[in-house]
């Protein structure tokens, strides 16, 4: 990975500021949400670009989260500065290559974009078990959860090794890629998704052991005190989380793991923010590229919402917090 | 050739070189942004040309100052150039204010009017206030030429 200066992205910010423009705003996004219907919200959002047709909306927005990244990478002075954001999706195909393997059914359609690595090569290290030629950041999460797979069949531990794995190679590679945005997102990453796993855990009763593989250490939280805590039970644990910095995330987990989702998510675009004003660095990048994504997740629950018939102030109170 | 006359040539190099280093790394840099604009939208070209123009004027006021000291001091016209290694000294030091501020001024200035390409590109009727910004900073470029001109006028005088 070549080192950057933040000046090298003056020509890539400046293209995203253009299309920063484009993004829906918090208030276009609530007045879509009070539109009479699915058909007058689809019709206002193919006036703002998405080709979406009849109840179809699934296409338009996949079509623009492609669109996304093809500008970005098209722009980025070195591609591999992204690789701690997209690693993550790389870990996700080798989770579903290796349940295909084992269950015998196609991994097409369900693989994550964009990557790291191409899926077809990871699905063919895969089924030939061909350990050895898979990208360096997933042989060892392969060959781990391969072992539990084909020996106990507990793909909740097999998945819980390679999202483990996912997350310390994101903040191994936010180290090396110097940024400390990458490196903030990816700590925030492994803190949110401990939290979340160690709710589930306790939840479901699973033992310390379990606890102790599937949370990422991180720099938010002490990773023996917050298993300790979960170990004890719910409510120690939420007091535990309640002394971090993700106070307010015991408080959306009180009410319900969608809730916490939404906060995962909003906190995640908070850490963002910063990046609306900077004028070099690659920050505006890594904002557009959130930004969009938050801008689909939302369409996605609109649109949904809209053609179940939800009501509009249900709609809106599962909408995520926007960039712009 | 004597010291003092080389000494007064240093200056203006020195004057036309530094400032003329910063405009270029400055109108580069707006022009990386404005680039990236444009090729979105290229109606926006002519609102982000000012930007891309402003840090220019630091090396156009570098090779004024450079001009005007070796036309005072007659190196450039009437041939007379009797002064002392201390005397070219003192000249090539007046040229030292635009050559400073005339570098860093223009690369600082540069950096406020990639931000105002920024405004331009998501905001263009506040284009204004982005080119406001970016001029400002040339305040220091303009009393740099001031006291290099007063220095210059002064000492050439004073060595007559």
């Amino acid at each position: 990975m070549s080192r950057m200066k933040e000046t090298d992205y003056t020509f890539a910010v400046a293209r995203i500021r253009a299309n920063e423009a484009r993004l829906i705003g918090a208030s276009e996004l609530s007045s879509l949400a009070s539109a009479p219907g699915y058909t007058e919200c689809a019709r206002r959002l193919r006036e703002k670009g998405y080709e979406i047709e009849g109840t179809d909306y699934n296409a338009a927005l996949e079509k623009r989260l492609r669109e996304m990244w093809a500008l970005i990478g098209e722009i980025l002075p070195d591609p591999a500065q992204f690789n701690s954001i997209l690693i993550r999706n790389d870990f996700h195909n080798l989770k579903v290559c290796l349940k295909a393997l084992v269950t015998g059914k196609s991994p097409e359609g369900l693989y994550a974009a964009p990557c790291v690595y191409a899926p077809e090569e990871i699905r063919a290290c895969v089924y030939a078990r061909d350990n050895a030629n898979l990208p360096p950041e997933l042989q060892h999460a392969d060959r781990s959860a391969y072992r539990i797979l084909s020996k106990t069949g507990f793909a909740q531990l097999a998945d819980t090794v390679i999202d483990r794995a996912a997350l310390e190679h994101a903040i191994e590679m936010a180290k090396t890629a110097d940024h400390p945005v990458m490196l903030r997102l990816a700590q925030t990453e492994a803190a949110l998704t401990g939290i979340k796993v160690l709710y589930r855990c306790i939840r479901t009763g699973k033992a310390k052991s379990f606890m102790e593989r599937a949370v990422c250490a991180n720099d938010f939280y002490d990773k023996a005190d917050i298993i300790a805590a979960a170990d004890s039970g719910m409510e120690a644990f939420l007091d535990h989380v309640r002394r971090t910095d993700f106070a307010a995330g015991a408080d959306a987990l009180t009410e319900s793991t969608a809730a916490y989702e939404k906060y995962a998510d909003d906190r995640r675009l908070a850490l963002l923010s910063a990046g609306k004003s900077e004028t070099f660095g690659i920050s505006a990048l890594v904002g557009y590229y959130f930004a969009v994504r938050a801008e689909v997740l939302d369409l996605r629950i609109l649109l949904s919402g809209k053609l179940n018939g939800l009501p509009d102030d249900t709609i809106r109170e599962r909408m995520r917090m926007l960039y712009v | 050739m004597d010291l003092g006359v080389f000494f007064i040539v240093l200056g203006a190099v020195l004057a036309a070189g530094l400032s003329g280093m910063g405009s270029a790394k400055g109108t580069s840099l707006v022009g990386q942004a404005a680039a990236g604009v444009v090729s979105e939208d290229p109606s926006k070209f002519g609102k982000v040309l000012i930007l891309q123009v402003l840090p220019a004027t630091q090396g156009l006021y570098g090779l004024l100052i450079a001009i005007l000291t070796l036309s005072f001091t007659g190196i450039m016209g009437s041939g007379n150039v009797g002064y002392t290694w201390q005397q070219g000294l003192a000249i090539c030091a007046a040229d030292l204010p635009m050559a400073i501020v005339g570098y860093f001024s223009a690369v600082q200035q540069a950096k406020a009017a990639a931000a105002g390409v920024g405004i331009v590109a998501k905001k263009p009727n506040e284009s204004g206030k982005a080119i406001t910004f970016a001029a400002l900073v040339e305040t220091y470029a303009i009393l740099a030429l001031l006291v290099s001109v007063l220095a210059l006028n002064g000492l050439t005088k004073l060595f007559a």
